[in-house]
């Protein structure tokens, strides 16, 4: 974790994850594979703060996270950058190839049945009719590891790897003060359909894990889980539901059926110049 | 460029996939009676600016219209020209001396995120088949600060650049106003008010505030794209009620100018130079008394256009704007797609 100070004071904080690759260093916030969208530098901000002080500590921040010697200006950076964080200037002016990203999100103020009036009137009348074949409930420590197994089945499917290690949530779970993570599933004839691993922070409730393509005979269930989620936390007084993810068409259109808004963060990457010659020559070779 | 015709497509790919929304070239008429209607339309989607755009940078303009059902809903103008042996389908005109223009929605927020999403993404296919029946083999668009969401652009393999411009909120008291802005804003605005006196710009200053310009860059080392006959055809096509020229006189002669456009809600700084010792402070002032007589015309918000360049932030945060992110979308079909590699790598080495 590494703290900047202005004198005696705290006023940015980043956590860094250092690896090697290639024979370069690596450095990543957040962590590749462990399902965090984002993360990046946190600053302390103070009330009424101009444009130009903001400007110019973004500018400071950058210059010195590059110049601290566990960076190092040869490593191979990749920072995904908090919607928090507008200004990336400092990030393209020092070199960073900055991707804009984007996530769904949900205002839970209105009630669930404001949600419910503001969805896609397909996805509206889906619910009414496939509501009732399911039980929506908390999720027990047996149903966490079933909704592991279902995301990483998915992952087979796609003949991809699916790098979040099996005792990831385990050890998060102990880690983490009680209630933060919650989980939820869709039962039907008592056999699960769908789950989802949330994550709860401030009046906010994330869908995290889960809610991958369901059994074929129960093509719904995710819908219903998730309107199920909804009316949850709506009830619970929960501000906002993320949906964590917004960049896939597939993931965008299930979840554009739900109404949600948009939000904007930014993956910013820094491949040093001999790093570059070597990954384009690979690339050149793979053809 | 001679200009080429565009075949038409036997079916629009929004028709194909079935969208409430599809496209279509429109004429000037019905382009302006659109664009007239949309309020986040900027003074770079008027057709007396693409008129003369197009005609500054010898490109073919084509106004492409969106639309639901038979109802404009959005139109975005696009240019066709060849540019180092490419042929380019552009929004803006490169060399037009316009930071965004791309497309404009009647109320594309308030839709749902399903229809859209939808929209966006018809958009999007249709972009691409026009750039195929027209041969372009780059793509370049700039879009505004209200178009957010590029992921139906990138979907299609278009490289993202993120850019910012400034733009200053007028909907307060002057005093206010004022208040916001740097104390050395303040002190230089108020000290240069002794020193200059502010009047709107007569057709007889065109020479002189264009030799300004032209004196500034120089002395940067820079050359402008801008030509007097450009600026003078865009001014003339504008209007005294979407333009303005203001100047600062110093002991009655000219030392500083700027030029600024405007719509119904907002007056953008199109032209203006930083100013030399001799004219220290009229900079400030005149964006000041530029920003105060829009403000007494309606308008909402003051751009200051652009908010990249090191060189120019700290001058123009001193107006304690507001950041806003636009996007640059470029995309290379065939033989373009070699040639933006290389231009990537120019710019990143």
């Amino acid at each position: 974790m590494l703290l900047g100070y202005d004198g005696p004071d705290a006023t940015v904080g980043i956590p860094v994850f250092l690896s090697r690759r290639l024979g370069f260093r690596l450095v990543l916030s957040p962590p590749r594979g462990y399902g965090i969208p984002f993360l990046g530098p946190l600053f302390r901000i103070r009330t009424a703060e101009r444009e130009l002080t903001r400007y110019l500590r973004g500018r400071e921040f950058v210059k010195a996270f590059l110049s601290d010697a566990r960076i190092g200006r040869t490593s191979i950076a990749h920072l995904s950058l908090g919607p928090w964080l507008v200004d990336v200037r400092p990030y393209l002016d020092a070199g960073f190839q900055v991707r804009p990203r984007y996530t769904y999100y949900l205002d839970l103020a209105g009630g669930h049945d404001a949600l419910r009036a503001g969805m896609h009137k397909r996805l509206r009348n889906r619910l009414k009719g496939e509501a009732s074949r399911f039980t929506i409930r908390e999720g027990s420590p047996d149903d966490v590891e079933w909704v592991l197994d279902s995301v990483h089945a998915r992952y087979e499917e796609k003949g991809r790897e699916m790098r979040v290690p099996r005792d990831y949530l385990a050890h998060l779970a102990r880690a983490l003060p009680t209630g933060v993570l919650r989980t939820f599933v869709a039962e039907s004839d008592g056999r699960l359909a769908s789950g989802s691993v949330c994550l709860n922070h401030r009046g906010t409730l994330f869908g995290w894990l889960g809610m991958h393509r369901p059994d074929p005979s129960h093509p719904f269930a995710n819908e219903v889980l998730l309107d199920g989620i909804l009316s949850w936390a709506s009830s619970s007084g929960y501000a906002r539901f993320d949906l964590m993810g917004a960049n896939t068409p597939g993931v965008a259109h299930f979840k554009t059926g739900f109404n949600p808004r948009l939000d904007t963060y930014a993956d910013a990457t820094r491949i040093p110049f001999p790093v570059r010659v070597v990954r384009d020559l690979a690339r050149t070779r793979a053809g | 460029m001679e200009e080429i015709e565009i075949p038409s497509s036997a079916e629009a790919p929004s028709e194909v996939r079935g969208s409430e929304a599809s496209g279509r070239l429109a004429g000037a008429s019905e382009w302006g009676r659109t664009i007239e209607g949309i309020r986040t339309a900027s003074p770079f989607h008027a057709n007396a600016w693409i008129e003369a755009a197009a005609a500054h940078t010898g490109a073919q303009v084509l106004r492409w219209m969106m639309l639901s059902g038979e109802e404009p809903i959005g139109g975005c103008p696009l240019y066709l020209m060849r540019r180092r042996g490419l042929r380019l389908l552009a929004s803006p005109a490169p060399g037009s001396s316009a930071m965004y223009s791309g497309p404009v929605w009647k109320d594309l927020d308030a839709l749902k995120e399903s229809t859209r999403l939808r929209h966006l993404e018809a958009l999007a296919d249709d972009l691409d088949d026009l750039a195929a029946r027209a041969r372009a083999q780059v793509i370049m668009l700039r879009l505004a600060p209200e178009s957010r969401d590029v992921r139906p652009f990138l979907w299609r393999g278009y490289s993202p650049r993120i850019r910012y411009t400034y733009r200053v909120r007028l909907d307060r008291a002057e005093d206010d106003l004022l208040g916001s802005f740097s104390r050395t804003a303040r002190q230089l605005v108020r000290k240069a008010a002794s020193v200059f006196r502010i009047r709107e710009g007569a057709p007889e200053d065109g020479r002189a505030i264009f030799d300004l310009l032209r004196r500034r860059f120089e002395a940067q080392g820079l050359r402008t794209v801008l030509s007097k006959a450009y600026i003078d055809s865009v001014l003339r096509g504008l209007g005294p009620g979407r333009s303005r020229v203001l100047v600062a006189e110093r002991d009655s002669r000219l030392s500083n100018a700027i030029v600024t456009l405007s719509t119904d809600v907002r007056e953008y700084w199109w032209i203006g130079f930083k100013g030399d010792d001799t004219s220290a402070g009229s900079s400030e002032l005149l964006l000041w008394e530029a920003m105060r007589r829009a403000r007494g015309t309606g308008k909402t918000s003051f751009e200051l256009i652009g908010a990249e360049d090191p060189r120019l932030i700290e001058f123009k945060a001193k107006f304690n704007p507001d950041l806003w992110r636009c996007y640059e979308l470029v995309r290379g079909r065939g033989l373009g797609r070699p040639a933006l590699l290389m231009r990537r790598r120019t710019r990143s080495d």
